[in-house]
């Protein structure tokens, strides 16, 4: 009974690693799902409500927590708090982040035109990602936590 | 604010070696040396503080150069743009930015400003009783409309703004403050960043023609105040107020009667007795200094010393 009981144990555990890692899977398609959304609204908002960047950015709350972060970072450079943009990317690979940082440090340097069709441009790039991180949560989610819930259960009969 | 806006090593110098109370304007230019108005006088920036030799001074680049405007604008430059194609934008606390740079145009219209080569930053000061002499002239036995004259930079603005207090201390007057580049009063999200007195209502960012005929349906006031009257349209608004009832005090660029008379507009309304006195003002003595005072026509009524 105790060794059933262990070998639960362990399987149980083993998901719940291969959960978390399904999780980061969904964080990151969730982050440039609202990346996206975010300019869609800032196009928006520089066209007609001509506000600076950071009074639009803090009337917004994503659910991603990243996203959030990345948009508090933002505002304090902009407003002079911090003297680099540093930008928390954990979960992101190099050309993401690259392009993610690239984004964010156009941000309102430009007159309205210029400003709307670079953008354009990183929305286009950034869907590019979305895309990827939609098939990848897809593909591996399930597989990560069956691996999880596999090997666990493997540790608890070694263990047994 | 200017801790924001300057690059590191500007401020690094400035902090460690100046009083920027004494700071009047700094002017960056790409790949320049750095030159600093400090207390109305002109010197290069160097590591080691004010100088007056060009090989020691601080340089910095296009990208330096275009970096303070964006962080003087919060990294919104598409929402300064309008500001911007008159050649300047204010920011927090009156500090004024002026821009170089290519001028972007579609026909006729400005559009922008891009790749911008110089930077003009002034800085605003806040000088108690620096318009104690003006105020005299200005309000003898009764309030004139009045000119204060000086070239660029020699305290204008201060004592603008300082006679607007004294205005506003002398019993409950409504002034209009007609502040065209938001550098008098600086408000800042509906509150006045600088001392301007308190029944002061400030109409900001606008032309003086629209902001005097709506000024006057509008708010009534006893007297308006408006800086740097550079055209004839400028001056044939302040006729209109004139003629209306309304006492304007206002700025000018010149340095001496003469050179008055051959500004755009000034003539007729000289002849025509819009203004009752004529302060003068120079840097002679540091930004502020007193020149002579002239009646509305044109008689010395006092001799600077």
């Amino acid at each position: 009974m105790l060794a059933l009981l262990l070998m639960f144990a362990f399987s149980f555990l083993g998901y719940l690693i291969g959960n978390r890692l399904a999780l980061r899977l969904s964080d990151k398609r969730r982050y440039f799902e609202e990346l996206i959304s975010l300019i869609e609204r800032l196009n928006g908002d520089f066209r007609f409500r001509q506000s600076s960047v950071c009074e639009l950015i803090n009337k917004q709350k994503f659910k991603s927590e990243l996203l959030n972060r990345n948009l508090s970072e933002f505002c304090a450079f902009a407003q002079g708090e911090t003297a680099t943009l540093n930008l928390c990317s954990s979960n992101l690979n190099e050309s993401e982040r690259k392009c993610v940082f690239e984004m964010f440090s156009a941000l309102g340097r430009y007159d309205l035109d210029t400003q709307l069709i670079i953008l354009q441009d990183f929305k286009d790039k950034i869907e590019g990602f979305y895309q990827k991180a939609v098939v990848q949560e897809n593909k591996m989610s399930g597989a990560y936590r069956k691996i999880g819930a596999l090997c666990g259960l493997m540790i608890g009969i070694l263990t047994v | 604010m200017l801790d924001k806006i300057l690059p590191e090593k500007i401020k690094t110098i400035i902090s460690a070696r100046l009083d920027y109370r004494r700071l009047y304007e700094i002017r960056l230019r790409a790949f320049m040396p750095v030159v600093i108005n400090y207390d109305g006088k002109y010197y290069y920036l160097s590591e080691v503080g004010l100088c007056d030799e060009t090989n020691i001074a601080v340089l910095l680049n296009s990208e330096e150069i275009s970096e303070v405007l964006v962080r003087a604008c919060e990294y919104s430059l598409y929402s300064v743009n309008n500001q911007l194609v008159n050649g300047f934008i204010t920011v927090t606390g009156g500090v004024r930015v002026g821009v170089c740079g290519e001028i972007v145009r579609n026909g006729n219209e400005i559009k922008t400003i891009k790749n911008f080569t110089s930077v003009n930053i002034r800085i605003p000061h806040e000088v108690k009783g620096s318009a104690l002499t003006a105020y005299s002239f200005v309000n003898d036995t009764a309030l004139r409309s009045s000119l204060i004259v000086s070239p660029p930079g020699a305290g204008k603005t201060t004592v603008l703004r300082d006679l607007c207090r004294y205005i506003s201390r002398d019993g409950i007057k409504n002034i209009l403050l007609v502040d065209e580049r938001n550098e008098i009063a600086a408000v800042t999200a509906s509150r006045n960043q600088l001392d301007v007195g308190t029944s002061v209502d400030v109409i900001s960012g606008c032309t003086k023609d629209y902001a005097f005929s709506y000024g006057i349906r509008s708010m009534r006031p006893d007297v308006i105040i408006t800086d740097e009257l550079t055209c004839e349209q400028d001056y044939l608004a302040v006729e209109e107020c004139v003629a209306a009832g309304v006492k304007v005090i206002a700025s000018a660029h010149a340095s001496s009667p003469e050179e008055l008379l051959l500004r755009a507009g000034f003539s007729k309304a000289f002849k025509m007795h819009v203004f009752e006195r004529f302060v003068f003002l120079s840097s002679r003595r540091g930004p502020g200094t007193y020149e002579n005072v002239y009646d509305g026509d044109m008689n010395c009524i006092y001799f600077a010393p």
